[in-house]
């Protein structure tokens, strides 16, 4: 018996064409399978949502799209509507759904300089959308399905889904789609192209920092290092004698702000001291006038606890008292590293003055214990 | 030389198998009044009617299946992380407030936590000796509303935690005082000796 026939026609009826158009038209017909996967991202991206886990500011979504649309006709707006949201999360991670929905964690958001390098970001992870890299990717997998069937009654057991999936990699080749196709979106727009670069570099860093792979797009394939080198050749080939174009920093960093607060303390619970600091040194930076810059580089003094006088600690919370003597928090933070150190009459005094300042304060109950025991 | 080799295959074979038999999988039996882990560093009364399920990190209490309500008492080394998301540790000298900030950014920096909301962190004695009291809550993985108590006393090197859990509704009220009655039965037996090892 031939078993070729067979084998050759349950593959043919197995594969779907991967070879599907971008969605750069309101005429966009999603196929059967595609529309599923947009039904699967909707219910998806409720549960996902409904966990309180977003970063809420309707000023930051709608300058974060704004940049978007500048990166897109709005052909494409109209056959994909893009809905930009950002995740409390510290790690650098920012994700598509097929529908157009785009994540960007706060650490990511915190980490970036400026606007050009968010728009490559962002046109990196549109282009996951237009490409429809979500429905080729899933047709690929039913693909290898079928082929792992048809192996497997040759071979048995080599025509695993992970065997075939390490030989062909089909990430590795959107990824690569995506950064040419957001490189070609950023540059047309009239960003500085040289930023996207640095965003690299920027992670790179963290990454070495924190010892430990990233959960992001720039550290899974390819390699990071070889992404820095296409993009490197992408600019190469593209500039020379063009200018510089924009990057729109003043304006970003006016935007997100509040995101590098908020990222320094996830950052500071998570016990990432390195990257809090970091966070609460450019919040300070960019916020001079706030207490709560000089206040959170105290708390991480403070908790990473390398000083046991707490005499960094104790210089920042001075710091923020000078530039705000209503705010109540630094006031706790004196009392609790002077009652460790065992002076418990200005301990209490600091305590006390927290107290005046936030009489409703949630932990009055432990200050008030101090202050007893400082009697 | 060669022939020896299947007896060794065989000896090899048997000790992987007595190894096995001497460390079984942990499994639910009914609670049976105190309950002491082997290392000895706590006792704690569980509720008659209550299943328990104990492994060297943890010792876990049920009636109605951990979905429903669940009671842990769990151990952890001063200077050691607590859990894979963060990395602070609490340690000796520690105040009970800052002992609770550890845990709470612990359990806000859980993978599926980061929605948590935190509805009291106050002093509380356990054992009889200053420590403190967490309540939270959040929406697990499918979306169903959970409140949780924590009560957390650091001891010498050791860090002990009792919690509870519940779906908000109508099983958290109806189990909180079965556990604030496991809290008080909870005494600390070796740590301010500074023991080492789990549980």
């Amino acid at each position: 018996m031939n078993a070729r026939p067979a084998i050759v026609a349950l593959l043919l009826l197995g594969c779907a064409t991967t070879n599907l158009p971008p969605a750069t038209s309101p005429a966009l017909q999603l196929e059967d399978d595609e529309r599923n996967l947009w039904r699967q991202a909707e219910e998806a991206q409720q549960r996902f949502e409904a966990g309180g886990i977003l970063y809420v500011d309707a000023a930051l979504e709608s300058y974060l799209e704004d940049v978007a649309r500048r990166l897109v006709p709005p052909s494409v707006w109209a056959a994909i509507p893009f809905r930009i949201r950002v995740v409390r999360n510290p790690f650098l991670n920012a994700f598509a759904m097929p529908n157009g929905r785009i994540y960007l964690h706060t650490g990511m958001l915190a980490r970036m300089d400026n606007e050009a390098q968010l728009a490559t970001v962002l046109a990196h992870e549109m282009t996951h959308a237009t490409h429809r890299h979500a429905v080729r990717e899933f047709r690929n997998l039913q693909n290898n399905a079928a082929f792992a069937l048809g192996l497997n009654s040759i071979l048995p057991g080599i025509g695993s889904m992970a065997g075939l999936s390490g030989v062909r990699g089909y990430s590795r080749e959107m990824e690569t789609e995506a950064d040419e196709q957001g490189f070609r979106l950023v540059a047309d727009a009239g960003y500085d192209v040289h930023e996207t670069t640095t965003l690299f570099a920027h992670l790179k860093q963290q990454l070495t920092e924190e010892k430990k792979t990233e959960p992001f797009f720039f550290g899974t394939h390819p390699a990071l290092d070889a992404r820095i080198e296409n993009y490197r050749k992408l600019i190469e080939a593209r500039d020379v004698a063009r200018p510089r174009g924009f990057t729109n920093a003043e304006a970003f960093l006016a935007r997100t702000r509040d995101v590098v607060y908020e990222n320094a303390l996830l950052d500071l619970r998570a016990g990432r001291f390195v990257a809090a600091e970091r966070g609460a040194r450019k919040y300070a930076a960019l916020e001079p006038s706030a207490a709560r810059g000089p206040f959170l580089l105290g708390e991480v003094c403070r908790q990473r606890a390398e000083d046991d006088r707490g005499e960094a600690a104790l210089a920042e919370y001075h710091r923020a008292t000078t530039l705000d003597p209503s705010y109540p928090e630094p006031y706790r933070a004196i009392g609790l590293v002077l009652y460790k150190r065992g002076d418990k009459a200005a301990a209490r005094e600091a305590f006390e003055r927290y107290l005046s300042l936030a009489p409703q304060a949630k932990d009055r109950a432990y200050v008030e214990q101090y202050i007893g025991s400082s009697r | 030389m060669n022939r020896h080799v299947p007896r060794l295959v065989v000896l090899a074979g048997a000790a992987v198998a007595c190894a096995c038999a001497s460390a079984p999988r942990p499994r639910w039996v009914p609670a049976n009044g105190d309950y002491a882990p082997d290392s000895g560093r706590f006792a704690v009364r569980f509720p008659d009617g209550w299943m328990l399920l104990a492994t060297p990190k943890i010792v876990m209490a049920s009636r109605d299946g951990t979905l429903l309500q669940q009671i842990d008492v769990r151990t952890h080394e001063a200077g050691k992380p607590l859990g894979s998301s963060t990395k602070k540790v609490v340690s000796r000298g520690m105040l009970p407030q800052e002992v609770a900030e550890v845990v709470q950014d612990a359990i806000v920096s859980s993978p599926g936590m980061q929605g948590a909301a935190m509805t009291e962190n106050g002093p509380a004695e356990i054992a009889g000796q200053p420590g403190f009291r967490l309540a939270f809550a959040y929406k697990d993985a499918e979306g169903l509303r959970i409140r949780a108590v924590v009560y957390g006393l650091l001891a010498g090197d050791v860090l002990y935690q009792l919690s509870y859990r519940a779906p908000e509704r109508y099983y958290f009220a109806r189990d909180v005082d079965t556990f604030e009655r496991v809290r008080a039965s909870f005494r600390v037996t070796t740590a301010l000796a500074g023991a080492a090892g789990s549980q």
